[in-house]
């Protein structure tokens, strides 16, 4: 018990880090599983439904797909809004004198620990991460880098750690190199597992040894292609200072995956352009946000929970759940609106870098799995007013079933009772309207897409020598693949992880590759 | 000093959300309607109902009009025509096209249905290999006597008239020997007794009670044809879900073009003219016929001439290629209003045969190929 005597009440329950339904037992098991299988069914059932209602009811499918198009339109002007507004504020974030604006405020206590995790990426790769890190405006005395090596990487990735340490340790007021434990029992073994540990002994080597109060440490955790713009620290710690409640809030910066922009293709530019541009919508409406991949949080509101999960796949979205159920409800993101730079997901032919897309996608979406320990610990936790539990939970359902089925629907499933109706409704007005109305929908809805090719063009990093200008015009055309990568790295990802859920065939954790061509 | 940019307040963002569900629920009826066929008509009768033709014709160059009026030019990937807002009647179609025969039909529409048709437009003068029984060693075909095609076909093929030629200096065409036997077969009747007794017991009383059934039959692709007496009759006998629409098409009354709106080119309806509607010309609340209630055979218009041959198109089963007194002529089974029926060459005495997706003419001399384009279907 001494040992969990600094977690939140809540955080002591037994089921509280639960990664999966075979960690429990009895009614508590029967009810997670039962929470695992809900979001593959209710995706399989709106595919089928769908087909089905196209042979039996065709005419309720038509009127089902054309309101559905409609819909899509209204989300994507709703989306696009959200967009552009994000747009203008990180251009103007960027454009601000952080430091200048750090004036009126007193912030030497604040002390930074900076979490790499790395497996076996190139040393070019963290280079360039801790070299951002160490041209930051900001005292550099007053971060500590904490380089989380794995173990099962072997000797290799220590000879990159070691080589790293000897070349940053003068800049930081720590270097420190872990090394996460290989096969630990009840852990997975994968990003959380590994911070948690760097992060534990950070607190012990560090914090503990300079006596630092944990209210006044804020803890980056950065994937190990994280390269920071100059302002990073001084955005965050603006933001730590005028948060209502700072010890409460994680920081969620926008993930620009630029840094290989132009050594990457259309393919791979559009599905990372994509997902940059989600978080950048969900930057204005935090109430609907998590922290996602590279992100901030106070060591003690970590320290309070436990620090991230070691069990599943998502810990950087998890972590939030964690810190919103352990707060009874009173734990926030606080969108920064400021970029950090990370690599778009590539490969050296165009079969790797759809597979590695795919698998990323798949992984990011296995995200899934919070909805069922966010519903889980919403039947437990009944100090959370039900008003925001119901409303999280519908909102939650709304955004992994939404992000399977639309795609699909809208794009395959659009045309099925003109191919299923049968003669009866082949022959009616309604079935060749139907394509026709559908089509000048999705072409108004494509309004979007200009607007995310102009966002993009400006986010886009300097042309490199060598490069034509010809490139920003296959910049601004490539957005017309957006169908198509919305089926192939979201829907069917998304499907495949929920159905992989659904059936108990739980996901481990895979390594994006990163290279730098 | 705080960023001037704010995020967006909550105020902004639900208020927006306001707007977009209120288009959302007060565009909904309105894409109903509209999809469905109504149409709104401001000071008239306000909503009324309305129907579509979808016309297919060739791939370039040939020109829909529907009531007389130009709606499409057709090109290599717009070659049919879907035009809507018209209100039920009867609508005169024609596609025509430069250098080939006009394809005309009167099609009736119904209110929330959709009239289709398929146009064929052939050439005026066709175009034919002509195949003959000599020919140089070179290989050119060799003619001792004028064709009798002469003036009616463009030759694609060169030929080389030698009244004197004799089989000392000629080689025999063996090409021409190969086609010959087609034509000298003693007959091409097919004598499936499976089909016959099909045919026999599918036939309706009508066709059949006065009339012997004969033993020539074709089928392809779920349509038969087949000779009663002196008439070709096609009849549908595939799945009943895949039959053509205008197998069980209803009676409808002529076109009448005082009377009947028109739509425009831009796809507005005349309102005027569509309110002024004789009672006469307005038809039944259709709907669409179920397959398995009507009699799916149609009897090909022969305008009285004797049939010496019948048969599919070449990847066809809407239009069947006739060979009778005066020529070979291609009619199609489509009989709404009339069967249009265009020659594909004439002349008298002339024998055809459709083998292995061409159409081969036999004039007793040479036989002659008929060059068929893809765009024609």
């Amino acid at each position: 018990m001494e040992e969990n005597k600094h977690l939140l009440p809540y955080a002591k329950r037994p089921d509280f880090h639960v990664g999966r339904a075979t960690e429990l037992s009895g009614k508590n098991r029967a009810l997670y599983r039962f929470l695992e299988v809900i979001p593959g069914l209710a995706s399989w059932t709106t595919l089928i439904g769908v087909v089905v209602a196209s042979l039996y009811a065709p005419f309720l499918a038509a009127y089902f797909i054309i309101a559905f198009a409609i819909y899509w339109v209204l989300k994507t002007a709703f989306l696009s809004y959200h967009l552009r507004h994000n747009w203008r504020r990180l251009r103007h974030h960027m454009s601000l004198n952080w430091s200048e604006m750090l004036e009126r405020f007193q912030y030497d206590h604040m002390h930074h620990i900076v979490v790499l995790p790395f497996y076996n990426e190139p040393i070019e790769v963290a280079r360039s991460t801790i070299e951002s890190l160490s041209k930051v405006h900001y005292d550099k005395k007053k971060i500590s880098v904490v380089l989380a090596s794995e173990e099962r990487a072997g000797a290799s990735a220590q000879a990159i750690a070691k080589e790293l340490k000897e070349q940053y340790v003068s800049q930081f007021a720590d270097f420190l190199v872990t090394v996460h434990p290989a096969n630990v029992p009840g852990e997975m073994a994968g990003k959380g597992s590994n911070v948690t540990y760097a992060v534990e002994e950070a607190r012990k080597v560090i914090l503990d040894v300079k006596n630092i109060p944990y209210e006044n440490v804020l803890v980056s955790n950065f994937d190990i292609d994280t390269v920071l713009y100059p302002d990073y620290f001084n955005c965050l710690i603006w933001h730590f200072m005028t948060a209502e409640n700072p010890l409460k809030s994680s920081y969620q910066p926008v993930p620009l995956f630029n840094n290989n922009l132009w050594q990457a293709g259309s393919l791979s530019r559009v599905v990372a352009m994509s997902s940059t541009f989600w978080e950048m919508v969900q930057q204005e409406r935090p109430e609907r946000m998590a922290t996602f991949s590279s992100h901030s949080v106070p060591f003690k509101a970590l320290y309070e929970v436990g620090y991230w999960q070691r069990n599943m796949v998502s810990e950087d979205s998890r972590i939030y759940w964690n810190l919103m159920m352990a707060n009874n409800g009173e734990y926030d993101v606080i969108p920064l609106s400021y970029p950090v730079s990370m690599d778009a997901n590539t490969a050296s032919t165009l079969y790797g870098t759809i597979k590695n897309i795919y698998k990323q996608h798949r992984r990011w979406t296995y995200g899934v799995e919070n909805f069922v320990y966010i519903v889980y610990h919403f039947t437990k936790n009944k100090n959370i007013p039900l008003g925001r539990r119901i409303k999280i939970t519908l909102q939650q359902a709304e955004g992994y079933w939404s992000l399977v089925t639309n795609p699909i629907m809208l794009f395959i499933l659009g045309w099925a009772p003109i191919f299923l109706g049968g003669r009866v409704f082949h022959e009616t007005v309604l079935s060749y309207n139907l394509p026709i109305v559908v089509r000048n929908l999705l072409i108004l809805a494509m309004f979007g897409l200009v607007v995310s090719a102009v966002i993009s063009l400006s986010l886009i990093p300097k042309r490199p020598e060598g490069r034509s200008r010809f490139a920003y015009v296959v910049m601004a055309l490539q957005w017309i693949l957006v169908p198509i990568t919305m089926i192939v790295f979201s829907s069917i990802p998304g499907l495949d992880a929920q159905t992989r859920l659904m059936f108990g065939r739980y996901m481990g954790f895979w390594v994006t590759p990163k290279s730098r061509g | 000093m705080t960023p001037h940019v704010k995020p967006l307040s909550y105020r902004h963002r639900y208020w927006f959300f306001y707007l977009l569900a209120g288009i959302f629920v007060a565009s909904l009826p309105f894409l109903f309607l509209y999809a469905s066929g109504y149409r709104f008509e401001l000071g008239k009768s306000g909503l009324v109902s309305t129907g579509g033709l979808y016309i297919a014709a060739e791939k370039t160059g040939a020109r829909i009009f529907i009531n007389d009026e130009l709606v499409r030019e057709t090109r290599v990937f717009r070659r049919a025509f879907y035009a809507q807002g018209f209100p039920e009647g009867t609508h005169k179609v024609h596609v025509n096209k430069p250098g080939h025969h006009t394809w005309v039909k009167e099609l009736p529409v119904y209110s929330h249905l959709v009239t289709e048709a398929q146009a064929f437009n052939l050439p005026l003068i066709p175009e034919v290999k002509i195949i003959t029984p000599w020919r140089t060693p070179a290989g050119v075909n060799v003619v001792t006597s004028s064709s009798t095609l002469q003036g009616k076909v463009t030759f694609t093929n060169q030929y080389l008239l030698e009244p004197r030629a004799n089989s000392a200096t000629m080689i025999e065409n063996s090409e021409f020997e190969t086609l010959l036997e087609l034509f000298t077969a003693t007959t091409t009747e097919e004598t499936n007794s499976g089909l016959v007794e099909r045919m026999r017991t599918t036939l309706t009383t009508d066709a059949t009670s006065t009339e012997p059934i004969a033993t020539t039959t074709k089928e392809w692709r779920g349509v038969m044809l087949f000779e009663v007496g002196d008439d070709v009759y096609a009849r549908f006998v595939g799945t009943p879900s895949n039959m053509p629409y205008y197998y069980c098409a209803a009676p409808f009354p002529p076109y009448q073009p005082t009377a009947t709106s028109t739509k425009t080119a831009s796809g507005v309806l005349k309102v005027a003219e569509a309110m002024e509607l004789d009672d006469d010309l307005s038809l039944e609340v259709q709907t669409v016929d179920n397959p398995e209630s009507c009699d799916p055979t149609i009897m090909m218009d022969r305008k009285g001439e004797e049939v010496s041959y019948f048969d599919f198109f070449p990847n066809s089963t809407d239009l069947v290629v006739i060979g009778s007194e005066s020529g070979v002529y291609v009619v199609e089974i489509d009989d709404r209003a009339w069967q249009n029926r265009q020659p594909l060459i004439t002349g008298e005495d002339l024998e055809v045969r459709v083998y292995n997706g061409a159409i081969y003419v036999f004039d007793g001399y040479y036989i002659y190929q008929i060059q068929i384009s893809q765009d024609w279907l």
